[in-house]
């Protein structure tokens, strides 16, 4: 390089220089060329409109056992060994976790709640069905809810936390990247963001839901629980909750459901907050049919009058269930 | 020109004092991160969560906070909406004079909230033959020997009486025989009976009544005319609500009520004194003039009746003296001694009754013309 | 022994006090990072997530100043007072993690050329102008304005990591410090000053620290007092000025020292090649410079200054009669004028709260409420059994309050919960109301006992013709405690169809709704309670 500004040769480029240059100059339009093609979408879309996909769901049910009973009333004075109780009646654990499997329990942590109002899963109900899970040979036992309040604070105050670290389940945090979307023929619930990660390579999945007073769709039990298994726009389902809750009888088939009916909110629900709202009812209610299950926990724990409860008539008419319990194979237990 | 990067100089003079502060403050933060560690470990998990001994303050329910309310002006749901104007009552009077078939407490209290000047201040509470405890505390047992079945219980406003209210219970038990039984157990001795209903009083604090099988206690929290007039058509209006069902009680109403000792009625299923004839009698013990007395009292068809009666002048035909007697006011008279006791029974119609095993005679004869002459309410 | 002898040899033998100083800063700078990260629910457990601003003088003194109290955990910052009377503004150069932030900076990206370094660390006037902020919020201070955390370092670095920072890095690396991204209003705004500041390293070295940051200026102002400092023998010194070389404080040691601008960084003793520096205890007095770069003229201006800024913004009224609907102050919060003299806008409220509903104010509380912490409940709602944010706070803006205490139960249930707000609704955007759909989410997860928000179930028809029941929610003043999850939960998402206002808090009863808070309103419960 010189130092000065004015460069003194004066003779153009060379042979060699001139195809040097052309060809790259060549190589560089063609490449601009090729990718504004390549690239090009000469069609639009309709933002809003586009085809939806989405995943579904394996049936996590078992098959049904002809002398072994599908709904399981245990009464008891302790939550651990009338979960037992009720197992037991339904054939034991035996009849639904093999070895090796790896299980989702799906506990109702939905508020930052301590366990003796109601409004959540209890932690001795968790631990006694994580336990049995375990005991049965259970490889992995996961716990996950996308609750309504924060779910660090949650599952903290609720006392779940401190049986996953006990036992040592997983804990699924509901995070932005563990959301897929369903795609399914509900008769609302089409495509929607289902908090899939905790269903991951899972063999059995099962429902611990208290028995709850809830104020718009008169009870949240164990088809209810479902909604923490959803994401996004959530608050729109309250405008057809019925229809809703019942296409979680389509969405999922769990292994089995169990009902906590040790501390039944009775009112106030689903929130709860005052010890007064809650009742002691020292029931377990276990089964494979959760509307059969709901249908038991409606009339016999909260005692009210199953017309209330549309959801169950609505999955009962599109047999996703059936809302006589009474014509179920069921067995009542004194733990 | 080449830019130096490295440092020209290196001091190598570091004197012992600069090494054991440098070591000093080394061991200083060394403890800092070892204070924090484990700071970070201990601490009271109540920061974070709940501590569950603070909630017992939350074991008294919220009064006068109902969560969903009907709209004022609306039956039940889904059904037709048809106006009523605050002083129509001719819609009222339908309701009123139609008992609709109720198989709950709930339901009464809901519609109360529909046609009268009634309003609820609390939730409806509900208890079972569990937690009945809970409500009426050492009173329980009485209700459960009765076959309680379930204790519906709301408050509720008066319009156009501010701040006063009214506490209304219904008690269901299994049989309406039952519900007479807890029913005429609290019976206030000398109350003024209802006119709207079989069984029923009113008591200085409210109105106390059976229906059907539930027995029902409407009680004011003032005892102002104004707020008992409130509590007589609050009792009317449930009264209509409620079924009449009085399978098996018909002859409780028969028992007078002077003079009679507090909880003393009773029923008896069948062969009451021993008799085979003797079913679904009521009886009551009395006091007069410092002597027990007990009355029965049955009903049944005319011939039953005769036959039983028949039957109490055969047992004193053979186990004791039959003693003549004219009839009182047109009724049949049997009066028999046995084992120094005195026994008198009428019959009028369908219906038997009278005083058993009496020490005095006099007295009882003189209850019994007492009892028949008095002209019924 | 032969550890020991290894130790000697590869530790003790190169231990100069300037490899010391580093390690000490990156300790800080990592536990600083450290502290910022496990303020979560998830971590927090009992480390002492506000321990930086706890130490940090200027908070103390500030707040003693407004509020005539030093609250819980400010009394650390004795810690650091003490040894700065006696050692001089260590605490730049040491421990303060901006400071070494900026350092950092500056030595990655500054200029490598030893000339134009020495250039770049000689005073300059311009460091004056932090003693001129300095005073400013001070004056302002002593009328209850306590603005110091605009700019003070731990307050500044530790919102820029909250509100900035840590979102801004979540969005590029999901789910690593939230289990649902976190936004806040204004992070911009405050990303660009920690831009700015960390930029102008490669203008000047440690722009911030020697002419902006008032906690330097205050550490410089009590320099004062120091009895040890860098002392320059001048029959040694070869007047090389290779002392300037690495200076941090622009404090002049290569000739009367300025004690007030000295980072005690040790570096030009490092750098001296003729070792004329040393650390000296009770050196000569003619050697130093020990007042602050500022004129009496300028303090008087800078106080003027001060007042009238507290004049000018207290008379608009919002911390007032002209307060904004917007401004829902966290629970355990204190009254407003209050809350202004004791919050340093660190942020590390909004840092802790669980839902994301803290959001820093730009102008919503006023010019002297600029990013402090204000519920917006578009972003999240107040938790109910939750009192994080007080636990957190250095300052006691907003009081360490139990959950027992915020929610009224146990031996506070005669006085009820802690409101921040009440609840209203927009008929004309609700469902229910106003578009006959069924809905109330609001009344759901609505979180007293009993429900602040009711529900009237009734029938109507349709324009179809079709009957429906549906339940129209209202709220019952005397229990909304104004936690806001209707606000947030409610479907008509952008500008909801129930919003909560500050009226009705219970800090204030300037701000108050009903009469004793509503807990009157139904003397016959009392009389009615159970003995």
């Amino acid at each position: 390089m010189s130092a000065s500004n004015i460069n003194p040769e004066s003779k153009g480029m060379t042979r060699r220089q001139f195809t040097r240059k052309l060809a790259i100059t060549g190589t560089a339009v063609a490449g601009a060329l090729a990718g504004g093609i390549a690239l090009w979408e000469p069609k639009h879309f309709l933002p809003g409109f586009e085809e939806k996909t989405g995943l579904s769901l394996p049936n996590y049910a078992t098959e049904s056992r002809k002398y072994l009973s599908d709904l399981a009333i245990a009464k008891g004075s302790e939550r651990e060994h009338t979960i037992r109780a009720a197992i037991d009646a339904l054939g034991g654990i035996q009849r639904f976790i093999k070895k090796n499997d790896r299980v989702m329990i799906k506990p109702n942590v939905a508020f930052d709640r301590p366990a003796a109002l109601g409004a959540t899963t209890h932690p001795d109900s968790l631990r006694a069905l994580a336990k049995l899970c375990l005991e049965a040979g259970a490889k992995q036992v996961i716990i996950a809810d996308n609750p309504i309040n924060s779910p660090v604070g949650c599952f903290l105050k609720s006392g779940l936390e401190a049986v996953v670290h006990e036992l040592d389940l997983k804990l699924i945090y509901p995070e932005s990247s563990a959301f897929s979307n369903i795609q399914m023929e509900g008769e609302v619930l089409k495509h929607w963001p289902l908090f899939h990660r905790p269903l991951k390579n899972i063999d059995k999945v099962i429902g611990l839901a208290p028995c709850k007073d809830h104020n718009l769709c008169h009870a949240s039990m164990t088809m209810k629980n479902w909604y923490g298994l959803l994401g996004g726009r959530r608050n729109q389902f309250h405008q057809h909750i019925h229809s809703i809750i019942s296409d979680f009888a389509l969405m999922i088939k769990p292994t089995f459901v169990v009902l906590d009916g040790f501390s039944v909110l009775m009112k106030n629900g689903p929130t709860g907050g005052r010890l007064s709202d809650v009742r002691e009812m020292n029931t377990i209610i276990a089964g494979t049919d959760m509307v059969a299950v709901d249908s038991y926990g409606f009339t016999k724990l909260l005692e009210r009058d199953i017309d209330l409860l549309q959801y169950v008539h609505k999955a009962h008419e599109r047999k996703l269930g059936n809302m006589n319990w009474k014509d179920l194979k069921l067995k009542e237990v004194q733990a | 020109m080449p830019v130096p990067h490295k440092q020209s100089y290196i001091r190598t003079n570091i004197s012992l004092a600069e090494k054991t502060i440098g070591s000093i403050l080394l061991l200083l933060l060394i403890g800092i991160g070892v204070s924090i560690q484990q700071k970070g470990r201990s601490y009271d998990p109540n920061l974070f969560s709940v501590d569950e001994t603070t909630l017992e303050s939350t074991r008294n329910p919220v009064l006068n906070k109902a969560s969903t309310l009907k709209e004022e002006n609306a039956p039940a749901s889904g059904e037709t909406v048809t106006t009523y104007l605050e002083e129509d009552y001719s819609a009222f009077e339908d309701s009123y004079s139609e008992p609709a078939v109720i198989d709950t407490g709930e339901s009464v209290f809901e519609k109360m909230d529909t046609f009268s000047g009634f309003k609820a201040m609390s939730d409806t509470e509900y208890y079972s033959a569990d937690t009945l405890y809970e409500k009426i505390n050492g009173r329980a047992p009485a209700y459960l020997g009765f076959n309680f079945q379930k204790l519906t219980c709301r408050t509720f406003t008066i319009k156009g009486v501010p701040g006063q209210y009214l506490d209304a219970f219904i008690f269901e038990m299994d049989t309406p025989v039952n519900a007479f039984g807890i029913f005429s157990m609290e019976r206030e001795a000398g109350a003024k009976p209802l006119d709207f209903v079989n069984d029923g009083y009113r008591s200085e604090m409210g109105f106390f009544f059976r229906q059907g099988n539930a027995y029902i206690q409407v009680i004011a929290s003032d005892v102002s005319e104004q707020v008992l007039a409130a509590a007589e058509e609050f009792s009317r209006i449930t009264a209509a609500k409620i079924q009449i069902n009085d399978t098996g009680v018909e002859a409780a109403s028969i028992l007078p009520m002077d003079q009679i000792i507090e909880g003393s009625i009773s029923y008896i299923q069948e062969n009451a004194y021993g008799l085979a004839l003797l079913n679904d009698v009521f009886e009551a013990r009395y006091e007069i003039k410092g002597l027990e007395l007990s009355f029965f009292a049955m009903k049944t068809d005319p011939s039953s009746a005769q036959e039983a009666l028949e039957s109490v002048q055969q047992f004193f035909q053979d186990y004791g003296t039959v003693i003549e007697n004219e009839p009182i006011n047109g009724c049949q008279i049997v009066i028999g001694e046995s084992f120094g006791q005195y026994s008198v029974v009428y019959l009028k119609n369908d219906e038997l009754g009278g005083v058993m095993n009496a020490d005095d005679l006099p007295t009882a004869l003189a209850f019994i013309e007492t009892f028949l002459k008095k002209p019924k309410p | 022994m032969s550890i020991l002898r290894w130790f000697n040899k590869h530790i003790l033998a190169d231990m100069r006090i300037t490899r010391v100083r580093v390690i000490s800063q990156t300790f800080f700078f990592v536990l600083f990072l450290f502290l910022v990260f496990i303020t979560d629910l998830r971590y927090l457990k009992g480390y002492p997530a506000s321990l930086f601003l706890e130490l940090d003088p200027l908070v103390a003194f500030a707040t003693a100043i407004t509020t005539g109290t030093i609250y819980k955990g400010l009394i650390l910052s004795l810690i650091l007072l003490i040894p700065t009377l006696l050692l001089g503004r260590f605490f730049c150069n040491w421990i303060c993690p901006y400071g070494t932030l900026h350092q950092f900076t500056a030595f990655l990206f500054g200029n490598k050329d030893e000339q134009k370094r020495i250039q770049s660390n000689r005073f300059r006037k311009l460091q004056g102008l932090k003693y001129f902020i300095l005073i400013m919020l001070i004056a302002g201070a002593c009328f209850g304005s306590l603005q110091i955390g605009l700019l003070d370092p731990i307050c500044l670095f530790y919102r820029s990591m909250t509100t900035a920072f840590l979102p801004g890095l979540n969005v590029i690396f999901p789910d690593t410090f939230y289990i649902e991204q976190y936004y806040h209003t204004g992070a911009w705004i405050i990303g660009i000053i920690l831009f700015f500041f960390v930029g102008m390293n490669v203008i000047i070295p440690r722009f911030f620290c020697r002419s902006v940051c008032p906690l330097g200026a205050f550490l410089g102002s009590l320099s004062y007092f120091s009895i040890w400092r860098i002392e320059r023998d001048p029959n040694t010194c070869v007047d090389c000025d290779k002392c300037l070389k690495s200076c941090q404080g622009a404090c002049d040691p290569h000739t009367d020292l300025r004690k007030s601008e000295c980072f005690v960084c040790f570096d030009c003793i490092e750098d001296c090649p003729v070792d004329a520096l040393s650390f000296k205890l009770f050196p000569n007095p003619k050697h130093e410079i020990a007042h602050p770069p500022i004129t009496g003229r300028r303090v008087a201006l800078a106080t003027m200054f001060g007042v009238a800024g507290y004049a000018m913004a207290r008379s608009t009224g919002a911390s007032g009669k002209n307060f904004k609907k917007e401004v829902i102050r966290p629970p355990g919060s204190t009254e407003e004028t209050d809350f202004l003299k004791r919050c340093i806008k660190c942020d590390q409220c909004i840092r802790i709260c669980p839902t994301n509903v803290l959001q820093p104010s730009i102008l919503e509380s006023g010019w002297e409420g600029i990013w402090t912490p204000i519920m917006n409940m578009k972003m999240g709602w107040c938790e109910l059994n939750c009192t994080l944010c007080g636990e957190v706070c250095p300052t006691g803006a907003i009081q360490r309050i139990s959950i027992e205490e915020k929610t009224g139960r146990g031996k506070y249930s005669d006085q009820g919960p802690v409101r921040t707000g009440t609840a209203f609704y927009d008929r004309g955007r609700c469902l229910p109301w106003a578009m006959e759909t069924p809905c109330v989410v609001c009344e759901e997860v609505c979180p007293t006992s009993p429900k602040a928000i009711y529900s009237r179930e009734v029938t109507i028809t349709r324009r179809d013709g079709e009957k429906v029941t549906l339940r129209q929610p209202y709220v019952d003043p005397s229990l909304c405690i104004g936690c806001g999850i209707c606000q947030h939960e409610c479907p008509v998402k952008d500008h909801a169809a129930i919003r909560v206002t500050a009226i009705g808090e219970t800090r204030s009863t300037e701000r108050s709704l009903l009469m004793n808070g509503g807990n009157n309103v139904n003397l016959l419960e009392i009389a009615r309670r159970k003995p």
